[in-house]
């Protein structure tokens, strides 16, 4: 048997090191394509804020890029199939923490460090919730903590003016450097996609796996010897610290952030731009959170005010043609697209993170096929 | 003594438009599963369509307002059939839910006539009547008495709609074991849209009920519904009762720290909060397991 092996060509012992021709020019296919998608991707991105200038100023970019961080802190909750209510007061917490620090003269470098640091009590808060509650029950949750966090602590601190000193507030600065809309814009930018490649990372290792057994039956998880337990906070501060920073950024874009901004419905606004994105995807999150927070801006703008308040009812109608047709969202609709592009056959059936119920066999053998397809997404 | 009065009244007040809030989304997660987070924004649609009606085109009140309701059981009914009814799973149909509820918020402003970038005044024919309370310098007005009275009269109806009625049965039938339900040959097609056909209505019932006490708006409306939500806790999603009785608790904590304690800034809006954390810790101390499961399994 060793013998005749021996004898054999090496493209017959392993196709996968030596692939036929059809293979190897998909294989080609794809990575020009790839490569191609990677040089459009870091071109647009570079030149965003030049290329939009006829539509407005840099700031309704800078504004969507925030945004675009707030949606993936959401989106993250989704690896544990929960939604969470609580991240506009997490990103309070952050304007919060920063505010502090830069009356106190910490420089930039020092800053983010201890805001990242600083959400850790607020999700671990959250975190014991989520240990005893699920679903809505976790969502009423977070709901009630970030209505609290609004009525009581942003209002007594930063009340109608947006500062701790009443009339007399200090404005938040922007990093030395980044003064101007434009150039702010590349650190924003250049922090969105750190976090992006992060949770990306985390997603696409034994975490994100675990992660996914985690969300397919918490029961099996637990007999398997798992801490269910240990998971979710670590995947709840994952998410809060993400929003904890973009709070100290949207800090440093407005300067002054009055406390009304942090209505918990906001939190509903931001949780329809990540199921509109896919919720639970990375990149999803990212393009949907930018686009859905950079255009009404730019609407605003060439409008002159005219079209103000009317970006809820179109996410809204996307979010449910989301939920109708492509549970997957804007991802799983890229993703699609890619395969069709690289000529890979078609995509196997799109399911929803919230589509998995673990008291439906239907649903949770459905919810297998999703785990596979969740580790190739970006 | 005026003091104490007031804070009953108000409470109460409060505590009324919290249950019917409330009831609404128990009632449709108890027999559906679905948590219904449009259920304010249904409100306003309906609030609008009836002020729309009666202030700018001139219609009376009664057939303002009763329009505007049947708008909401018109779309409820519809959202039921067209889009909850597609979903697979309830987690799904509450995240339709919530993108109804973005749409809602975001008519209000699409319309350009309804213009709401204030609040716009609703008042009902029984604006100026009030009513004194003897022995103390406080009174009430008709348009309160009318809410006190459609709350008793709403969960009257309920009582009797679920102990009394087949339709009701099925209800309960459903809520309580879906299968077995069906298999006795209760189909969950016609209860379904009874439930959110009932519960839209009574969005748009609780809208109406409100507007002339306070200005229709979405934003209000909407603070109102978050509040409830929590509320719909302290029954677990599944007793009515209970959600009652949070609403009024609720209310009475508010209030009476609003008017006895005027000092303690903040403390009023934290009480969601600790209610919350008060029924969670409870349960702990009974040894419940977790909250949901309890719960019903939805259909």
């Amino acid at each position: 048997m060793s013998t005749v092996m021996e004898r054999r060509a090496p493209s017959e012992l392993s196709p996968e090191k030596a692939p036929a021709g059809p293979k190897r020019s998909l294989i080609n296919r794809r990575s020009v394509l790839r490569t191609l998608g990677l040089l459009a991707l870091t071109t647009f991105v570079l030149t965003m804020p030049f290329d939009m200038n006829w539509a407005g100023s840099s700031f309704a970019l800078d504004y969507g890029v925030i945004i675009g961080m707030i949606v993936l802190s959401v989106s993250v909750l989704g690896w544990i199939g929960e939604f969470t209510l609580a991240v506009v007061a997490q990103m309070g917490f952050g304007l919060v923490v920063v505010n502090l620090l830069q009356n106190a003269g910490m420089p930039f470098l020092v800053i983010i460090p201890v805001v990242i640091l600083s959400s850790i009590p607020i999700s671990i808060l959250l975190g014991v919730f989520a240990l005893r509650l699920r679903g809505v029950y976790f969502a009423i949750a977070t709901l009630a903590f970030g209505y609290m966090a609004q009525k009581t602590f942003f209002q007594s601190y930063l009340g109608v003016q947006g500062g701790f000193g009443g009339t007399d507030s200090k404005a938040i600065s922007r990093p030395a450097g980044f003064q101007g809309s434009e150039s702010f814009y590349y650190l924003l930018m250049g922090s969105l996609l750190l976090m992006a490649v992060i949770c990306w990372a985390v997603k696409r290792s034994w975490i994100g796996t675990s992660l996914t057994a985690l969300r397919e039956s918490e029961a099996a998880f637990s007999v398997l010897g798992h801490s269910p337990g240990a998971y979710k906070l670590f995947t709840i501060c994952l998410s809060g610290a993400i929003a904890t920073v973009a709070g100290a950024y949207f800090g440093m874009l407005q300067g002054l952030v009055p406390s009304n901004y942090f209505q918990p419905a906001l939190a509903v606004l931001y949780f329809g731009f990540a199921v509109a994105g896919g919720m639970g995807s990375v990149g999803g999150a990212v393009v949907a959170g930018v686009a859905f927070g950079a255009i009404p801006k730019y609407f605003d703008s060439l409008s002159e005010g005219k079209l103000v308040g009317y970006d809820q009812f179109f996410i809204g109608v996307v979010a449910l043609a989301v939920v109708l047709w492509a549970p997957g969202g804007f991802a799983d609709i890229g993703r699609r697209i890619w395969r069709r592009l690289e000529g890979s056959g078609p995509p196997p059936a799109t399911v929803s993170t919230f589509e998995i119920d673990v008291r439906d066999p239907a649903a949770a053998a459905a919810a297998a096929g999703t785990a596979e397809r969740d580790g190739a997404d970006v | 003594m005026t003091k104490l009065i007031q804070t009953l009244i108000i409470g109460l007040e409060y505590g009324c438009v919290y249950s019917l809030i409330a009831m609404g989304m128990v009632l449709v997660y108890r027999t559906t599963g679905v948590l219904n987070i449009a259920h304010g924004g249904i409100g306003v649609l309906a609030g609008f369509i009836a002020w729309d009606l009666n202030t700018l085109r001139g219609w009376p009140y009664f057939p303002a307002i009763g329009a505007g309701i049947l708008v909401a059981v018109v779309a409820g009914l519809l959202f039921e059939r067209f889009v909850v009814r597609k979903l697979a799973a309830p987690a799904l149909a509450t995240v339709a839910t919530l993108a109804l509820f973005l749409l809602l918020q975001g008519l209000v402003f699409v319309v350009p006539w309804w213009g709401n970038t204030w609040g716009q005044v609703f008042n009902s024919p029984f604006a100026n009547r009030q009513v004194a309370i003897p022995g103390a310098d406080y009174s009430v007005s008709w348009d309160q008495l009318i809410l006190f009275g459609n709350v008793l009269a709403f969960m009257a109806l309920l009582y009797f709609v679920l102990r009394r009625t087949r339709v009701g049965l099925a209800m309960r039938a459903v809520s309580d074991d879906p299968t077995a339900a069906r298999l006795m040959g209760i189909r969950q097609k016609l209860v379904a849209p009874v439930v959110w056909g009932l519960a839209f209505g009574l969005s748009g019932l609780t809208t109406m009920l409100l507007a002339p006490i306070l200005l229709l708006d979405n934003t209000s409306l909407t603070a109102f519904t978050l509040k409830a939500l929590t509320v719909t806790f302290v029954g677990g999603l599944i007793s009515l009762p209970l959600t009652v009785a949070g609403a009024m608790l609720l209310s009475m904590l508010d209030v009476s720290t609003q008017l006895y304690m005027p000092n303690a800034k903040g403390l009023s809006d934290a009480w969601p909060f600790i209610i919350l954390i008060v029924v969670l810790v409870a349960r702990f101390a009974r040894g419940t397991k977790a909250l949901e499961d309890t719960a019903v399994a939805p259909a």
